[in-house]
């Protein structure tokens, strides 16, 4: 289903397309306007909400671009971050509004290869990325497949959290994001998808991903972000002493999770912009939120048009 | 995936007494890697850290066993 495409030399109408992929006729008519020629690879990095707060009428504004966006990609599909493997229209699958999750295509979701887009504009190849040792804190999902695919084994080590598991999971293994078994300075990358509102103690869990981390090395995550504010949304709070969570809002919200798929995953909070400062306190040097909007990789949102993804260097 | 490895020698401890003994009595990480591999087990620190939560880790003759053992364990695994 995949492969190469002159990209570039891609027209914007649909009749001057050459070799098309798909037929012509089955593809939408496309007069892009200017607005979403500026969606095409926008990247921004913000070191702070403050930096961060004047542009986001702006962004919320470019929402309305989103379904012209997806029109775009329905035509074109879109290029592989790392890879530039072209994959075609017929290959991409949109399961819903919430493009942040359900623009799928090689088993990688919109914010998956947002964090590809940063790492590549990070290490500069593929081959740089194949130089570092990552830690994934995930092993069952097509971010996983994908990594597992174009890193060496020895370079890749990829856990899950299987406490109160539904189903027995003997060849992944149980890792907990606050109590890591790995020797300091372990890893090059540390790569944190969806965790962070559900983990029970979010700074211990930093100091340990700082720990496991070599000097100059990098934290990479997403999770759902209280994108309008500096303070996270408190939910529910850890009680050490029972070993329960205590909830804060009225009701426990619980996100989908492959571990626990009838009961879900609880969410402590949602982080805010202070997430940076947190991480600052736990040892990482340098930290950001990139901003990713681009239909040429498949990075879309939801609220947003484009992908928040948290970078912290050691 | 699980090393074969790390399942031969989980294996081995659980078999034999006078190695359950020796793994009660070893210090460090490396010491249980050294004694691994002089038994013929190809491991590294690495591939014992990646399962250190797994219940073949358990038993009562790892040196953590007891009170505290959790973080014990973890310490133990870590190198701290």
């Amino acid at each position: 289903m995949i492969g190469t495409a002159p990209w570039r030399s891609y027209s914007f109408c649909s009749a001057v397309v050459p070799e098309p992929l798909v037929q012509a006729a089955d593809r939408p008519a496309l007069m892009p306007s200017e607005g979403v020629l500026g969606l095409h690879d926008l990247r921004r990095r913000y070191r702070s909400f403050a930096e961060f707060q004047p542009e986001l009428p702006a962004l919320l504004q470019q929402g309305s671009l989103l379904d012209d966006c997806i029109q775009v990609t329905r035509a074109l599909g879109i290029l592989e971050p790392f890879t530039e493997e072209h994959i075609p229209p017929e290959a991409i699958h949109i399961q819903g509004p919430n493009y942040r999750e359900s623009l799928i295509a090689s088993g990688l979701l919109s914010r998956n290869r947002a964090m590809l887009v940063v790492l590549e504009q990070i290490l500069g190849s593929l081959e740089a990325l194949q130089q570092q040792d990552v830690y994934l804190v995930e092993a069952l999902t097509g971010f996983a497949l994908w990594l597992r695919r174009h890193l060496d084994a020895e370079r890749l080590i990829c856990s899950e959290f299987l406490e109160d598991a539904e189903h027995s999971f003997s060849e992944i293994p149980h890792q907990d994001l606050c109590a890591l078994t790995f020797s300091d300075a372990s890893f090059d990358l540390v790569l944190c998808n969806e965790l962070f509102e559900h983990v029970r103690d979010l700074d211990l869990a930093f100091r340990e991903i700082a720990r496991v981390l070599r000097p100059g090395g990098r934290l990479l995550a997403t999770c759902p972000l209280a994108f309008g504010q500096q303070a996270s949304i408190e939910k529910a709070r850890h009680n050490p002493a029972t070993g329960e969570a205590e909830l804060i809002l009225a009701e426990a919200e619980f996100h989908g999770d492959p571990v626990r798929p009838k009961l879900g995953s609880l969410v402590y909070r949602i982080p805010g912009w202070e997430l940076l400062d947190q991480l600052q306190a736990s040892g990482f040097a340098d930290v950001a939120i990139h901003y990713i909007a681009s239909w040429k990789h498949g990075v879309m949102g939801a609220d947003l048009p484009g992908l928040l993804v948290i970078e912290a260097q050691r | 995936m699980r090393s074969p490895a790390l399942d031969a020698f989980i294996a081995a401890i659980r078999t034999e007494e006078s190695l359950q003994r020796r793994v009660s009595s070893v210090a460090t990480l490396n010491e249980l890697v050294a004694l691994a591999q002089e038994r013929g087990f190809a491991l590294n620190p690495r591939q014992l850290q990646l399962w250190a939560h797994s219940p073949c880790f358990d038993a009562p003759w790892w040196p953590w066993a007891g009170e505290h053992g959790a973080n014990k364990r973890v310490a133990f695994f870590r190198g701290t």
